[in-house]
């Protein structure tokens, strides 16, 4: 509202200036998609360029109740391979993936994590995010 | 189940403010969601390349018997969600999973709630279920609420509110606008130029803010870096993702 905003000007991502080959694991099946910069955003969900938006625009249904906007933990993905090329976690994301099962020292929200392309990255979709929410406490 | 695909029927719908507008839902075959004042519910929406597009709103009431859900929504230019939203009419029929999220009531203490424009969705519920709450009037607890928006006419539920704030004695409602404040009506100047002048003789609070991220994250970093609050202990939900490059 009033005043400046340090954040609105702060990028906390780059989007990959090259082509890389991403394959998402997903029920077990591996799917190797080459991305291009400029194909990105593919969908309206998630970062441009993110895991998840990556996966709708390749017809892989990573779940996401929130719309892709950091608000839930369901877009739960585990990187298997270029973990470097991607962007960090911010604490908010953290927090949300808290609430993940499955939890591993290289699991990250699909809608936030965006690789820079310098790598070529594997993603596994656990097969337990598959359809799950976090349930939460209400009667 | 939370995860369980519903239907609903949109019942009723209404113009808030210039950009934000109500609809009121009403499932079908099922039983009334169980839900706590400050979730939301994942819609399913038919649009898009590739339906569904999913998009998270609030209930801005708490759980009705009837079953009924309200959401409030602003309209974003361009934005495929909101646009489709803004243009449902009685008896159109929505998709949706739920309830979600725990921006919830802390169980005891005084809360300051911070919102602005839209973010005030899941704390007009939250006060509309403690305005039924006979235990929590007798608590002693308070509820300061700040509230924003650029005009007095953008702020959703102001009439409402104010009323609220007339006839229980835990509520304290300050509306902050940028433009055109009268004395009788809202503050001038900003959601957090009020938390300054008025968080140190309302602690110890539970803070909680709602809103955007570029609103969201500079207050909690004034209740941080001013207050000496724990990050954790700023309850935080924010409506969108972060910026990009």
């Amino acid at each position: 509202m009033a005043g400046t905003n340090p954040y609105i000007s702060t990028p906390e991502y780059e989007k990959p200036k090259r082509p890389y080959e991403i394959t998402i694991i997903y029920e077990g099946e591996p799917h190797t998609f080459t991305v291009r910069p400029e194909e990105i955003p593919y969908e309206r969900s998630g970062l441009p360029g993110s895991i998840l938006d990556i996966c709708e625009g390749h017809h892989i249904a990573l779940e996401h109740t929130c719309g892709g906007v950091c608000a839930c933990s369901t877009c739960h993905i585990i990187v298997k391979e270029g973990w470097d090329s991607c962007n960090e976690a911010t604490e908010d994301e953290e927090d949300q993936l808290e609430e993940a099962p499955g939890l591993t020292y290289r699991s990250r929200l699909g809608c936030q994590c965006v690789p820079n392309g310098t790598q070529n990255v594997v993603i596994e979709v656990p097969r337990w995010n598959r359809n799950a929410v976090k349930e939460t406490p209400h009667d | 189940m939370p995860g369980d695909v519903l239907t609903a029927t949109i019942e009723s719908a209404r113009t808030l403010t210039s950009d934000v507008r109500e609809i009121v839902l009403a499932p079908v075959n099922t039983p009334p969601l169980n839900y706590t004042p400050g979730q939301w519910i994942s819609l399913r929406l038919p649009i898009g390349d590739r339906p569904p597009l999913i998009r998270a709103y609030t209930m801005a009431t708490p759980p009705a018997a009837d079953g009924r859900l309200t959401l409030c929504f602003d309209r974003i230019e361009g934005g495929l969600g909101s646009e489709y939203l803004w243009a449902v009419e009685p008896g159109n029929t929505l998709e949706f999973s739920g309830p979600l999220g725990n921006f919830i009531l802390p169980e005891s203490g005084d809360l300051v709630f911070v919102a602005q424009y839209t973010g005030i969705v899941p704390f007009r519920a939250m006060l509309l279920g403690l305005a039924g709450d006979d235990a929590f009037a007798r608590s002693g607890r308070k509820v300061h609420l700040i509230y924003g928006a650029r005009r007095r006419e953008d702020l959703a539920y102001h009439a409402e509110l104010r009323a609220m704030a007339a006839t229980v004695s835990w509520l304290d409602y300050r509306p902050v606008v940028l433009e055109g404040a009268t004395a009788d009506e809202a503050i001038s100047g900003s959601e957090t130029d009020v938390l300054e002048a008025f968080a140190r003789e309302w602690l110890p609070f539970t803070p909680m803010l709602c809103g955007i991220r570029e609103f969201t994250f500079p207050t909690r970093a004034l209740l941080i870096e001013t207050f000496g609050f724990e990050r954790r202990a700023v309850k935080v939900e924010n409506y969108n993702g972060p910026t990009a490059r």
